[in-house]
């Protein structure tokens, strides 16, 4: 059975030790409301990801391939990025009718034809990501192609108590241990943070402590 | 996800400790950082000019990670390599097949070859069948003040580890830890 928020904010506020809302609250002055709605923007975060690494949901989006064109920015897109009709995190996935393309490394395009940018051919043969923001497909059309993105969705916020989470149960305990990670540094609690977030990074087997002003994608992928 | 809407964020999770104009300050250093590897990124027309293989992207990105010109992908070449193949690398006479960067910026340089022709008229970013050939293309990284909604919470936690960290009447390490951790893990989670 889907699990609302009221029932996983209540439990994050006992969690927290804030059973009244007070401490958690963003608002003036603090209420049980306050820490209620707070609680549910916590939890939407947490959701979104959570499901970014789990995989949990993810979407199949119909979108049309523009001719000539092998590059396609995401944030920018209407369909896929931010404010769009479906907004996405990350594509997974192209498929043409019942045919995943196969996925390639950026590195790979240049590699294996040059003239990548501008190669127009009758059929889609890899997809690729640039960065996170772009996507590419080669070769491009040479008139408009319907084709199906497989991405994880950006999950709408969960509005109020009777809201219920888009994932499946199984993956709610992470959700929760992100969520009590996350209100702990509100409540000023920072080295209890720390417990949730090793249980997260043991599951996921991610690294925590990194100097803030290094950032790295592992393996260099493009 | 705006940036005033991530830096209201910042407010609430530092408990309105966090200074907004450093806040401000820090939200921005976080994104070029974040420039230094593959996240914002985006292809952008740049003019090219007949008999003249100069090139500089510094103005639309913080990182170039290829450049095109026509429809062919040149190749990087580092200054011996490029004087190994061509003596006169500046000076051979066939449209661009690889570039030299700039040993000061990485952002600018010189192709190997030149362009014969000027590039088509760019009136708007366009890659389909009104794609303006013969200009160069480049694939950079960019910075942007509104990030994708999905990054908001990664540049948030960035910006509050660096807002304890800094020397200020709320200074706290053990807050700017959790924040790192907190940073780094979202932002393996969408990685």
């Amino acid at each position: 059975m889907a699990t609302t928020a009221l029932t996983a904010a209540t439990n994050l506020l006992d969690r927290i030790r804030d059973p009244l809302g007070l401490a958690l609250s963003a608002t003036v002055p603090p209420s049980l409301a306050g820490g209620q709605a707070f609680a549910y923007t916590i939890l939407s975060q947490a959701q979104r990801y959570i499901n970014a690494i789990e995989e949990n949901q993810i979407l199949v989006i119909p979108y049309t391939l523009t001719p000539y064109q092998t590059v396609y920015e995401i944030d920018a897109d209407p369909i896929l990025g931010t404010g769009g009709s479906n907004p996405i995190t990350k594509v997974i996935g192209v498929r043409v009718g019942d045919t995943d393309i196969a996925y390639s490394n950026f590195d790979q395009l240049h590699q294996t034809d040059l003239r990548w940018f501008r190669a127009v051919g009758r059929f889609p043969l890899a997809w690729s990501r640039f960065g996170r923001d772009c996507f590419v497909i080669y070769p491009a059309p040479a008139s408009p192609l319907a084709i199906n993105i497989v991405a994880i969705p950006y999950i709408p916020d969960l509005a109020n108590g009777a809201a219920t989470f888009t994932v499946t149960d199984d993956v709610i305990p992470q959700i929760m241990d992100l969520a009590e990670a996350l209100a702990l540094f509100k409540l000023g609690e920072y080295k209890l943070c720390a417990t949730p977030l090793k249980r997260l990074a043991d599951k996921y087997r991610k690294e925590l402590s990194e100097d803030v002003w290094k950032h790295s994608i592992s393996g260099g992928e493009v | 996800m705006s940036k005033a809407t991530g830096l209201n964020s910042v407010a609430a999770f530092s408990k309105s400790q966090a200074d907004q104009v450093s806040a401000s300050n820090y939200w921005d250093e976080s994104i070029y950082v974040l420039g230094q590897d593959p996240w914002l990124t985006n292809v952008n027309i740049q003019p090219a000019t007949a008999g003249n293989g100069d090139f500089n992207v510094e103005s639309i990105g913080i990182n170039l990670i290829g450049l095109v010109y026509g429809n062919l992908w040149l190749t990087e070449m580092l200054l011996r390599e490029a004087e190994m193949v061509y003596r006169d690398w500046r000076d051979v006479q066939h449209d661009p097949i690889a570039y030299v960067l700039e040993q000061s910026d990485k952002l600018s340089g010189v192709t190997v070859g030149f362009p014969k022709v000027n590039g088509a008229t760019i009136v708007t970013q366009r890659f389909d069948a009104l794609y303006p050939d013969f200009n160069y293309v480049a694939f950079v990284t960019e910075f942007r003040a509104n990030v994708p909604a999905w990054m908001e919470w990664v540049i948030v936690f960035q910006v509050l580890a660096r807002e304890y960290e800094r020397s200020s009447d709320h200074a706290d390490p053990d807050a700017a830890q959790a924040a790192v951790a907190i940073a780094n893990f979202l932002k393996g989670c969408v990685q």
